[in-house]
């Protein structure tokens, strides 16, 4: 597998947080889970069982052939839905086995069917009782958990945690296994649209390396060049033409390869992507020190930008969504990162129009560019290697940094502008 | 080394003295005093660590699992000096029964096999002695209600006290990994006489009687467990009882019943474990056994349940973990007196174990019976085993001795005796037995009246 970049890293952390500290309850591998995602007009789900316990429910002793009409009849006749008494129609869509290790648990094997429950036209797929028994009919000290994992209306999807519904077991005292009886609440398309706005937001703040990027590229915008070194201050219209231009084709630039590789996902291998992102910032930090591609930024922060789309995209290419849902997240998801990146680059603007007068300046940007060269090369070994080294881990640590700071920052920022607005005169 | 020195340590504190409690065996004077010299050696910070006040979402937190995936409260043993270690064993040594094999023998042999395990592909992070932990749920004064807790991977004790008095010994949570391991040249089998004694019972078992004990359902694991999937098994007893009824069984099959069930009665504390079985027996007419799977209990999904008016005991056969094979779970509980009560309907119990049997059981008091029947020893052995009893009373007595499939092998007594103290060798030397288990039929006649009762033994 990729590596992935630290956002998604991120979030993948919390999920597989959350779904360890369920199956650490599962230990020795016994019981199932079953996530299950609501459509328009049907539910889909995927059941993961340990083998083993399957074959301790089948009737015989002769192994499973988890692919065999039998077996695909068994999952059917278990896997049931019904609402105001009519039965559900259950398609098996396909039945797989994996093998997976763990350190507690050993070798084992995991079967994951996938089924899809379609009630009658025009019945509400939210309310239903789910009588789902595989494995528990016969093993009743099996037990099986049910997420809801992908809700469009109510904002669940494969960047957030799943959302239990409950648990399937036999009741002891009656010697039962009773349906789940699921009710998810209705919810709304602005819902849904809101949290992938959301996850556009987080994607930025805690995407280090795409504010790196940005950031460095930005750090001698104030400044004009005399041969090739970076000299003074150019007054305000200079330089907030530039960041205009800059952070325009930067956001054009990932707009367009978010859209395509969306829909398109996979043409360029991710770890190669995540490698010359991590180059794009050791570019940025380079001009930062000298005037490489002076007057050509927009190109360099346009075609860096189709990179960072690229990378932006993978978020959005794994999840089960319906074509009109995808359009909707794809908006949500580029106003969120639009809107993190257009905050952040109005809180640093600013403080680089303040620091670009003084003589200190210079140094402060030298600093700052040699963290870039240092980041952009932890990153890159990082990428290359598959394995995380102390400054790539302690740089995903920074968007907490910055969110304990906060209020310190935009206290600077607004000192800043204040400074600017009354002083205005020596900034034109 | 550490190993050897962990298990002497109790002796060499015993001898130093430093800690004396006054208090009779067993009583919960004594606990108190042997918790009290523990906290003296603690710091502040462990003493947090140690006890709190009682709470019976503390009480239900108990697992099978590794303590790397669900933490125990308490403090770990592998955090412990040696001479706080040495406090603890004999606060063990108090609450557990001293009958070998059973109760500390036991817990002992239970930490050595999970040293075992971690250091025979389990990792010893995950497995050894040292990750155990003993809990004071409640902090231990004769006025209120407190709860001992020790635990680890494959073990859970939970006895209650209230008020001055045990209330209960459940549940108590037993399994291992592998069945059997030789560490420093010593075979253990932990939950070896606890398997001989449920095989037993079902090897005495008529094909119509196995019929009516065998259940339909699969059992992967025991049904009673520790929390699965966050769904807690605690007070969730069946509305009605599965299999076979042991009111309907020869009396010397009682007998095997009675033998399976002291097997985990007898883990707690001599002074409580005889006032428990002696309800058990009580009851022993309306309790009911159950099996899946095969009878042996060496295959994979193998079950066995006993479950009466208040016992209930369950061992399960599952895959092993780190070694090929199987591994058992098992668990004793108490309809009427798991927590000591806390948490069921009728609230926590403020009275003692023992003290709702009614005035007719006294007569099965231990003192007034005409024999007593020790345990066969050395137990495992290879041949020279030796079965001590004593008779208070003379009478005709039988003596023989049967396989697992409760075939005779041999007449070792059958005569009338008079009252005092016998050895008798198991192998009387003419006919060596086979490797395996055997089980002893003791059989005493007075006026008339046979009564029979059943040991265990087993040759290597």
């Amino acid at each position: 597998m990729f590596i992935l970049n630290m956002t998604r890293l991120r979030h993948w952390m919390a999920i597989a947080m959350a779904l360890l500290s369920s199956l650490a309850m599962a230990h020795p591998m016994p019981n199932s889970i079953v996530n299950i995602s609501v459509h328009s007009h049907s539910i889909k789900g995927k059941a993961y069982m340990p083998l083993q316990e399957l074959q301790n429910a089948w009737s015989t002793n002769s192994p499973i052939d988890v692919n065999g009409k039998e077996a695909i009849q068994y999952f059917k006749d278990h896997i049931k839905a019904q609402s105001f008494g009519n039965v559900w129609e259950t398609t098996i869509e396909s039945v797989t086995t994996h093998t997976g290790k763990d350190a507690d648990v050993g070798t084992y094997k995991e079967v994951e069917v996938s089924f899809t429950m379609t009630p009658k036209i025009g019945t509400n797929v939210r309310n239903f009782d789910f009588a789902y028994d595989v494995i528990i009919h016969q093993v009743i000290n099996h037990s099986a958990l049910v997420y809801l994992s992908e809700d469009w209306n109510n904002g669940i999807n494969e960047s957030v945690a799943p959302l239990q519904l409950g648990l399937v077991e036999v009741d002891v005292v009656t010697n039962k296994v009773l349906p789940l009886k699921i009710v998810i609440p209705k919810g709304s398309q602005w819902l849904g649209f809101k949290s992938f706005i959301s996850l556009g937001m987080a994607h930025i703040k805690e995407g280090v390396d795409h504010l790196f990027f940005l950031i460095t590229l930005l750090l001698p915008v104030c400044l004009i060049p005399i041969g090739n070194k970076w000299s003074k201050y150019g007054g305000a219209k200079y330089s907030i033409i530039r960041i205009l231009k800059i952070v325009t084709a930067f956001t054009v630039g990932h707009s367009i390869t978010l859209l395509c590789c969306t829909f398109l996902p996979n043409i360029i291998p991710s770890q190669a992507i995540e490698m010359v992102i991590a180059l794009s910032i050791l570019v940025s930090a380079l001009h930062a020190i000298r005037p490489v591609f002076y007057k050509k930024e927009i190109h360099i922060a346009l075609g860096f930008g189709l990179i960072h789309g690229m990378a932006f995209s993978n978020t959005l290419s794994t999840m089960d969504m319906s074509h009109k849902q995808l359009i909707l997240a794809l908006l949500g998801f580029n106003i969120g990162i639009e809107l993190m990146q257009t905050f952040i680059v109005l809180m640093a603007l600013p403080l680089l129009l303040f620091l670009s007068q003084f003589k200190l300046y210079s140094s402060i940007r030298m600093t700052a560019a040699a963290i870039a060269v240092i980041a952009s090369a932890a990153w890159f070994v990082e990428r290359l290697t598959e394995t995380t080294n102390g400054i790539s881990s302690a740089l995903a640590f920074l968007p907490n940094l910055a969110s304990q700071h906060f209020p310190w920052l935009v206290a600077m920022s607004g000192a800043s502008l204040l400074y600017i607005v009354i002083k205005r005169n020596n900034f034109l | 080394m550490k190993r050897i020195l962990f298990l002497l340590l109790p002796l060499v504190a015993f001898t130093k003295n430093t800690y004396a409690c006054s208090g009779k065996s067993g009583s919960v004077e004594k606990l108190v005093c042997l918790a009290d010299s523990l906290k003296a050696t603690l710091t502040t910070a462990q003493i947090t660590t140690l006890q709190s006040t009682y709470q019976y979402t503390s009480a239900q937190q108990w697992s099978n699992l590794p303590t790397t995936m669900v933490a125990r409260l308490g403090i770990k043993l592998g955090s412990l000096s040696v001479s706080q270690l040495a406090i603890v064993k004999v606060i063990l040594k108090e609450i557990a029964g001293s009958v070998s094999n059973e109760g500390y023998d036991e817990v002992l042999q239970l930490l050595l096999a999970d040293d075992y395990l971690g250091a025979n592909g389990g990792g010893a992070s995950t497995y050894s002695a040292g990750n155990y932990y003993l809990y004071f749920n409640g902090i231990p004064t004769l006025t209120v209600l407190f709860e001992i807790k020790f635990g680890g991977h494959h073990l859970a004790i939970q006895q209650t006290y209230n008020n001055g008095v045990m209330v209960g010994a459940t549940p108590h949570f037993e399994a291992i990994e592998p069945l059997t391991f030789t560490t420093s040249g010593k075979t253990y089998i932990p939950l070896g006489q606890e398997k001989s004694a449920f095989v037993a019972v079902m090897a005495g078992l008529t094909a119509s009687e196995l019929a009516s004990a065998k259940l339909s359902s699969t059992f992967s694991d025991i049904l009673l467990g520790a929390k699965n999937n966050g769904s807690s098994k605690d007070w969730a007893f069946p509305a009605t009882k599965v299999g076979l009824k042991v009111g309907t069984l020869s009396e010397s099959k009682k007998a095997l019943v009675i033998e399976a069930i002291k097997t985990y009665v007898l883990d707690a504390d001599d002074t409580h474990s005889a006032l428990i079985l002696a309800q058990y027996i009580k009851e022993i007419d309306e309790t009911y056994i159950a099996y899946s799977g095969s009878t042996a209990l060496e295959t994979r999904n193998d079950y066995f349940r006993i479950d009466g008016p208040r016992v209930w005991i369950e061992i399960s056969a599952q895959g092993g973990i780190v070694f090929s094979g199987i591994h058992y779970h098992s668990i004793w509980r108490d309809h009427k007196r798991d927590y000591g009560g806390t948490g069921s309907t009728g609230g926590v119990l403020t009275t003692e174990v023992g003290s709702d049997l009614s005035t007719a059981v006294v007569d099965l008091s231990i003192n007034n019976a005409p024999f007593r029947l020790r345990n066969a020893y050395p137990n495992p052995s290879i041949s020279d085993a030796t079965f001590p009893y004593e008779l208070n009373t003379a009478g005709h007595v039988n003596i023989s001795t049967y396989d697992v499939n409760s075939t005779l092998t041999e007449i070792l007594v059958d005569e009338d005796q008079v009252a005092g103290q016998y050895e008798i060798p198991l192998s009387k030397g003419q006919s060596q037995k086979s490797k395996g288990q055997y089980y002893i039929l003791f059989t005493y006649t007075s006026n008339g009246k046979s009564t029979k009762e059943v040991r265990r033994f087993s040759i290597l």
